[in-house]
């Protein structure tokens, strides 16, 4: 009866470990079967970050935190050549450095920043790279996330 | 003797817990974590290749567009054929918005045959949206697709930029509402 007892606790055991292990399981499954999926999960942090802290920040903690965020997007990019999206970000990335380098009044870092992302979204085939341009439309993507209601860039910007 | 039949009880012990976890961890990443991740992912892929194809349809040229568009286009296919629990509202709204952006493209580019296909396209998704007094005529869509194009044209030049992103979700609305 003790043993029947202590085999039915160990099995309560294991339900309540297995309920808590399946989430770090499913995690760990969409990574290896869905890595697309995942990467959205991982390229969204990133990404939410590099453009939505830029005006809430001081200049100076927000270009450590754009320049940290483009650094790992830039190593992301090792890891997958071929990812336009990550090319994109990457660019307007470079976009949003300049603008805060130049508010810094650091204008030949802000003018090599937006090279950099010049050449980045000339790759990509878009037409118009002049700095005017560029600093608008980054301008304008940002100012969605300060909408009431806006969190989403998606819903925000595209669609 | 007595030591072997502890050892036998202590790997008894081990065992039901073993089994109780693999079943237990297995039931509630098939029926809940696994669905829900996927969900919460795929809200996020969609997010930013949304962004992103718009981005190339607006500022690239046509082939980068299509392109993009294409890529999130079947992104939408694969939530829909794989039944991942999505809104199902969002996604025939995203699919409207996609293919007339597609349909805009084509047309610019003189493919009228693959314009009028995408708007077809279009008309289908937007009739599945099943808003109450909604008008899926083709007139509805030309009033659409014309305000769309008009921000996406403040968007893609000029002093005043592309419509706000503010005013692309007026448009959603407006189309929302007509």
């Amino acid at each position: 009866m003790k043993k029947a007892f202590v085999i039915v606790v160990c099995a309560l055991l294991g339900v309540v470990a297995g309920y808590f292990a399946a989430q770090p399981a499913s995690m760990w499954y969409i990574q290896s079967t869905e890595p697309d999926m995942f990467g959205a999960f991982a390229f969204t942090i990133v990404d939410s970050s590099i453009a939505c802290n830029c005006e809430n920040k001081p200049p100076n903690e927000a270009m450590k935190a754009v320049a940290d965020d483009l650094s790992t997007l830039r190593r992301w990019r090792d890891l997958n050549r071929g990812s336009l999206i990550l090319a994109q970000e990457i660019g307007l990335g470079y976009v949003r450095l300049s603008q805060l380098e130049q508010k810094l009044g650091n204008n030949t870092q802000a003018d090599n920043d937006m090279k950099h992302g010049q050449e980045e979204l000339a790759a990509l085939g878009w037409k118009d790279v002049s700095s005017e341009h560029l600093t608008t439309l980054v301008k304008r993507m940002d100012s969605g996330y300060h909408e009431p209601g806006q969190n989403e860039k998606v819903t925000a910007v595209a669609h | 003797m007595k030591v072997f039949k502890a050892i036998l009880f202590c790997f008894g012990c081990l065992l039901a817990f073993l089994l109780a976890a693999g079943v237990s961890c297995a039931l509630r990443a098939k029926y809940s974590s696994i669905p829900a991740l996927r969900t919460r992912f795929a809200y996020m892929y969609a997010g930013n290749l949304a962004h992103y194809s718009f981005l190339q349809y607006n500022q690239a040229g046509s082939d980068q567009g299509r392109t993009a568009l294409l890529q999130y286009l079947s992104l939408l296919q694969r939530i829909r054929n794989e039944h991942i629990e999505y809104s199902a509202r969002t996604l025939h709204l995203n699919f409207v918005l996609t293919y007339l952006d597609l349909y805009r493209l084509e047309s610019a580019a003189g493919n009228s045959a693959a314009a009028d296909g995408y708007m077809k396209d279009a008309q289908r998704e937007w009739s599945a949206l099943g808003w109450k007094n909604q008008d899926a005529s083709m007139e509805a869509f030309k009033k659409l697709n014309q305000s769309l194009q008009a921000s996406e044209a403040q968007f893609s030049g000029g002093d005043d930029l592309r419509a706000q992103p503010t005013q692309r979700k007026a448009d959603k609305s407006k189309a929302k509402q007509s």
